[in-house]
């Protein structure tokens, strides 16, 4: 600490003038923090967003001392696909002025202190933080851990052949002294080995100090060893900066009596936890690009005081030293010395698991989880689980499709960790037999009120287990009823309900139920009426009746029945069903009214009347079948006849019609059918002529004669 | 020596009280700051917003009085590797930047102070290099 004069009364200075422009409180908490580093600050810059405050003479203060280095926040995360470094060996490369590296043992020299702890480290409660990382080729995939063991590899000594400048821009690089060193010493290229490269204090090593105390990377082609072996660079950095990499809160001690070595140990110990974790620099960091060390750097938690004054937090290979912190990357994440696992714990994850015979198990069903412990973990079952199912001892999986039914069972979960803690949990395991299948026979069923329904089954059941249980929602309109058993419905309805859907719910004897709709509506019937149509009809004995429908009815209950007083004459009929009336009738009457009943389902009658009369046949008779007419040249007048008379029907009058034309100058009377007229002007011979009588109601009936002119 | 450290520290002095008694000279425009404007003190005015970008990720949360923040804590890591600037080939060196923003809301006088503790890939920072401080004086 260096306090000049000038100091002093800038400091002086500054409180007056802090004064004079006025002290908010918080400011003068502040001011309390002042220390050593007082300065004269002139704030003049050339941008001309910066205010210029001339000459002001304040006091600042640096980083409090004592205050504890803090954490880089921020959960580290893990990318999957990438590698850690399972089980890795460390090689050492002695590169510089080291005498006899690789054969010093327990003494303090740099190199027997950095060789202990990495012999050491592996099983301490330290390294066991990086157990806690793992790889994973995906999110489903299994994760294999880092393991708590640390290999020695082996430790080659290299003066520097290379000379004292690394890492400078197109001179020698690290990676060039790992690689040669491995291929002068027959190294294997061992791809879960981190070889590290320790270089005395005479080495300058381009950014060492200054941007780093170390790093590790991977070698890649350039360096001709082709296998991205990792490798670590860290520098013996004693000198007027071993402040730069050392945690000693005091200069000059050491837990090891070398504060070089120590220092280097803080080093190396923040490198071989990242390049486990994060060897190919792609596998776990956080989103600002910082490793596990990273996160914790000159952190060290509570520490003890060696009997020199140094401080250590951590016993490896006999030693003591002083290490940072590492970050445990399980949640809640965060710096720590060690790793205490939590207890194995086995949960139900599913209470009750619902299965249905003869159907694939749906999704994940993974009924009992584990949590803590040391995975990974192995999961085994009890009692075995129905024939077709399946589970998977190492996710606890169920899957599979079961064959035979299973009551409720309460199933054992055993989870066992790879330190063959256990833990159990149980949930209960139903299989129910397959479900019934429901089957349709109405769509619609359409009902009246006030009438006793056929009974009707609109949905039945097949399959599953009987016998089976019916019911429907909503509930039936009043007066009806399902049968729980058959799922028959019957009742009679005595209030209206407007179409809906019911579902009919079957359920078996295994529990298990389906369900299946149809569309029921209950409407008041209309009142039942009959109408007269054919007010009357005329038939006539021997003439084919065309069907007529003297009274119709709409309205009523159901189909209608017709019944008609008095009986019909023989010949026709009528239609029960229809009302319509056909038949050829064989007898006559005269007009007679007649009465059609109507009477529905439900026993409602409605009447109506019509006039119904059957005529006699009409007859036409030739009366004078053959006549002859002489011819006169003067064309005398003919005698009048009538071939044909007509008798019979009860429609008169009678019309008169002849086929062919008579001769010119004979007249044929349609009234009478009589002709009358001249002789004609020319004789003929004998030619038959047709006389059809059509009777008031249309009947007809023909006749023929023959007439001869000579 | 003593004489001339004397003379030189009344001199100073005198500078100082003829600087309380010149006007000052400040501005309301946006201000911004570096690594270099540590532990220097800045007059504003009130409304002034100041930004300050200070090289490293390694920069962790500020402590601030009578200033509020409006934007969060902003980060800008270079990517390390070979084509990285000269320090930054490797992980862990923090290289990028840390950026806050503020706005001066009232009169009276402010600070902002931040700290971090490494300075490199396991590389401690000097007491100098661990802390950055900027006073503010609001009119």
């Amino acid at each position: 600490m260096r306090i000049s004069f000038k100091s002093i009364a800038v400091l002086t200075l500054s409180a007056v003038f802090l004064a004079t422009v006025g002290v908010l409180p918080s400011a003068q908490a502040e001011e309390s923090h002042s220390s050593n580093n007082i300065r004269e600050d002139h704030y003049s810059v050339d941008d001309p967003d910066h205010v210029y405050a001339p000459n002001k003479i304040v006091a600042m203060s640096t980083k409090p001392a004592g205050v504890a280095p803090a954490v880089i926040a921020g959960n580290i995360n893990y990318y999957y696909g990438t590698s850690v470094m399972i089980n890795p060996t460390v090689y050492v490369v002695w590169y510089g002025n080291w005498t006899n590296p690789c054969a010093a043992t327990g003494d303090n020299s740099t190199p027997a202190i950095v060789d202990d702890f990495l012999k050491g480290v592996g099983g301490t409660p330290w390294y066991g933080i990086n157990t806690r990382y793992y790889q994973q080729a995906s999110a489903t995939a299994a994760k294999t851990y880092v393991t708590s063991t640390v290999n020695w590899g082996q430790c080659a000594y290299v003066s520097a052949p290379a000379g004292t400048a690394l890492d400078a821009v197109g001179g020698t690089q690290t990676g060039d002294v790992v690689s040669a060193a491995i291929t002068s010493n027959a190294w294997p290229k061992d791809p879960n080995g981190l070889y590290f490269l320790f270089t005395s204090n005479d080495i300058n090593v381009s950014g060492f100090l200054t941007s780093f105390c170390g790093y590790h990377g991977f070698l890649s082609n350039k360096y001709g060893v082709n296998q991205n072996l990792k490798y670590s660079f860290v520098g013996d950095a004693t000198g007027p900066s071993l402040g730069s990499c050392n945690g000693q809160s005091t200069p000059g001690v050491s837990p090891n009596s070398n504060p070089g070595a120590d220092a280097m140990i803080s080093v190396v110990a923040h490198e071989l936890v990242e390049a486990v974790s994060d060897p190919m620099l792609n596998t776990w960091y956080d989103a600002g690009g910082n490793e596990n060390a990273d996160k914790c750097a000159w952190t060290f938690g509570t520490q003890s005081t060696a009997g020199n004054g140094a401080k250590y937090n951590m016993s490896a290979s006999g030693r003591q030293y002083l290490i940072q912190q590492n970050w445990i990357p399980d949640a809640p994440q965060g710096c720590a010395m060690s790793y205490a696992a939590p207890a194995l714990a086995a949960t139900t994850a599913t209470a009750t698991v619902t299965l249905n015979q003869g159907t694939a198990v749906p999704g994940t069903v993974i009924p009992v989880t584990a949590t803590g412990g040391t995975a990974p973990y192995s999961y085994a079952i009890s009692p075995n689980l129905p024939s077709g199912l399946s589970f998977n001892t190492t996710t606890g999986r169920i899957t599979g499709t079961a064959t035979v039914a299973q009551a409720s069972t309460v199933q054992t979960v055993t989870v066992t960790d790879s330190l063959s803690a256990t833990s159990n949990s149980t949930f209960n395991l139903i299989v129910n037999p397959p479900a019934p299948a429901a089957v349709r026979a109405l769509t619609t069923v359409a009902l009246l009120t006030g009438r006793l329904i056929t009974p009707v089954t609109p949905i039945t059941a097949t399959g599953g287990t009987a016998p089976y249980t019916y019911s429907t929602t909503p509930a039936l309109p009043a007066g009806l009823s399902i049968n729980s058993s058959t799922g028959q419905i019957t009742g009679t309805p005595t209030q209206t309900a407007a179409s809906r859907t019911q579902t009919v719910r079957i359920t078996d004897a295994a529990s298990m139920s389906v369900t299946s709709t149809f569309t029921l509506s209950v409407t008041a019937p209309t009142a039942l009426t009959a109408t007269v149509a054919v007010a009357t009809k005329k038939l006539m004995v021997g003439k084919v009746a065309a069907s007529f429908n003297p009274v119709t009815s709409r309205g009523g209950y159901g189909s209608n029945v017709f019944t008609i007083l008095p009986a019909l004459p023989n010949g026709l009929s009528l239609n029960a069903a229809t009302g319509a009336i056909t038949g050829t009738a064989t007898a006559s009457i005269p007009a007679t009214s007649h009465t059609i009943t109507v009477t529905d389902l439900n026993g409602g009658t409605v009447s109506a009347s019509f006039s119904l009369q059957v005529s006699p046949a009409l007859v036409a008779t030739a009366t004078i079948p053959a006549t002859t007419i002489l011819h006169v040249a003067a064309r005398p007048a003919i005698t009048p006849f009538t071939p044909v008379t007509a008798s019979g029907s009860a429609y008169t009058a009678y019309r008169y019609a002849i086929s062919p034309a008579l001769p010119s100058g004979m007249a044929f009377n349609t009234t009478t059918g009589a002709i009358t007229g001249s002789t004609p002007a020319a004789a003929s011979a004998l030619k038959t002529y047709t006389v059809t009588v059509t009777d008031a109601s249309a009947f007809t009936a023909t006749a023929t004669f023959t007439l001869t002119i000579s | 020596m003593v004489k001339y450290m004397r003379a030189r520290s009344y001199a100073v002095v005198a500078a100082l009280l003829i600087s309380l008694l010149a006007p000052m000279n400040f501005a309301n425009a946006a201000i911004k700051l570096g690594d270099t404007d540590n532990k220097k003190t800045v007059t504003l005015k009130v409304n002034t917003g100041v930004t300050i970008s200070l090289d490293s990720t390694f920069w962790l949360d500020a402590t601030t009085t009578n200033l509020k923040a409006t934007k969060p804590k902003a980060q800008k890591a270079i990517p390390f590797g070979p084509t990285a600037p000269e320090g930054c080939q490797h992980p862990g060196t923090g290289c990028g930047s840390s950026t806050w923003v503020f706005k001066a809301t009232r009169k009276g006088k402010a600070s902002f102070t931040v700290s971090r503790d490494s300075c490199g890939e396991a590389l401690r920072c000097t007491p100098d290099q661990s802390t950055y401080t900027v006073r503010f004086i609001v009119k």
